[in-house]
């Protein structure tokens, strides 16, 4: 067997997805790898570089899927709730396949019900090669959907993806684009990727892109998350958040376990951001 | 009784040249089980390429020879051991020709 570090990172991704194919064939479980090598040259720029794997899992095979990768060596690095602000994703790794974020859904897709999102991806689904095994991925259309939408998170300069399918489809893409973004409730992620966001002012989740799409106080950002939560629960959760430094993310964005100066430091760092008003 | 070999379906690999500018004619395979790695290269990577479809012994050797510009009986050994070890491991499985 070859050491793990002697395996290029590439190759390994690639192999990695063919072990979550191959892994959820055997347990009936639906999987659709995105992003990354999964959508490769139909969606990104020739040449741009993956170090992960990610897969979005149907809802309802989330938690069986998780359990899975435990049983088979994987780590949880960070769960699904200190993962993002949306929830929506855990990191993974194991030594010999490295790291991958598994989605349980994909922010800006059809907000209030995800089984139905995953169905309609699902349903248009086609199978590409990755190692020579095929892989369900989303199909042509939604792949690209799913890289604009992904760039609403972004703010305008950091939207190459974007940029880069501009580039070359016709306006009929683009409205085709736009009427499957209306068939997966994610008109306001679109709109947020192509600077259009202030269309959708006052739509329940505008304030949170907006916030991710723009140059805005933080507290905007806070006062979205809050507005997307409808149960007094979910609302104090999100408080918690917004105050109480995320150890996880910290120690990904350190690359080690954080101290408690670290952690002190992080902590009043998000009130002198507040009072400057900046991100 | 002629047998053929052919890549197991819990196996998947990727040419070095599929994913560096340069090839050193490397292939690496995982056992998706097991979660290993291997990687071939030389007469272990023609032998795993050759496989694309299923073969019997001889086709193999013949094709090693070929790529190696020697005669069938230097490589048959080489040849049968590596497969009698890829079939051990489970990436290879063996069935009777019909």
């Amino acid at each position: 067997m070859t050491e793990p570090q002697e395996v290029p990172l590439k190759a390994r991704i690639h192999l990695s997805h063919a072990y979550f194919q191959k892994l959820t064939e055997r347990n009936a479980i639906d999987i659709l790898h995105i992003k990354g090598y999964a959508f490769g040259s139909d969606c990104y720029v020739a040449g741009r570089h993956s170090s992960d794997v990610d897969v979005l899992v149907r809802p309802s095979d989330v938690d069986r899927f998780m359990y899975l990768l435990v049983e088979d060596g994987w780590k949880i690095v960070t769960t699904f709730e200190s993962g993002s602000i949306f929830n929506h994703a855990s990191t993974v790794y194991h030594p010999m396949w490295g790291l991958a974020d598994i989605h349980r859904y994909f922010p800006g897709l059809g907000y209030d019900d995800q089984a139905k999102a995953f169905e309609q991806l699902w349903s248009n689904r086609r199978y590409k090669e990755i190692s020579h095994v095929p892989c369900a991925v989303p199909s042509l259309l939604d792949s690209r959907l799913l890289v604009v939408i992904h760039d609403g998170r972004n703010l305008a300069a950091g939207r190459t993806d974007t940029a880069y399918l501009r580039s070359f489809l016709s306006e009929d893409d683009w409205d085709q684009m736009r009427s499957r973004a209306q068939e997966l409730e994610a008109e306001l992620a679109f709109d947020a990727a192509l600077s259009q966001i202030d269309m959708h002012r006052g739509e329940p989740y505008y304030l949170l892109w907006k916030s991710m799409s723009e140059d805005v106080p933080p507290y905007i950002g806070w006062l979205g998350r809050l507005q997307r939560e409808k149960s007094l629960a979910g609302k104090a959760k999100v408080l918690k958040n917004i105050f109480i430094v995320n150890n996880d993310h910290l120690a990904m964005e350190l690359g080690h376990q954080p101290s408690r100066a670290e952690v002190r430091a992080k902590f009043y760092g998000r009130f002198v951001a507040l009072f400057k008003g900046g991100k | 009784m002629e047998y053929l070999y052919h890549r197991s379906s819990h196996s998947a690999y990727v040419l070095d040249e599929d994913i560096t500018d340069t090839s050193e004619g490397l292939v690496y395979v995982a056992d998706l089980k097991t979660s290993e790695i291997f990687t071939f290269g030389g007469s272990a990577a023609i032998i795993w390429c050759a496989l694309e479809e299923p073969k019997n012994l001889e086709k193999i050797v013949e094709d090693v020879a070929l790529a190696f510009e020697e005669r069938p009986e230097v490589v048959r050994p080489g040849v049968e051991s590596f497969l009698i070890d890829l079939v051990d491991r489970t990436l290879l499985e063996k069935s009777l020709a019909n």
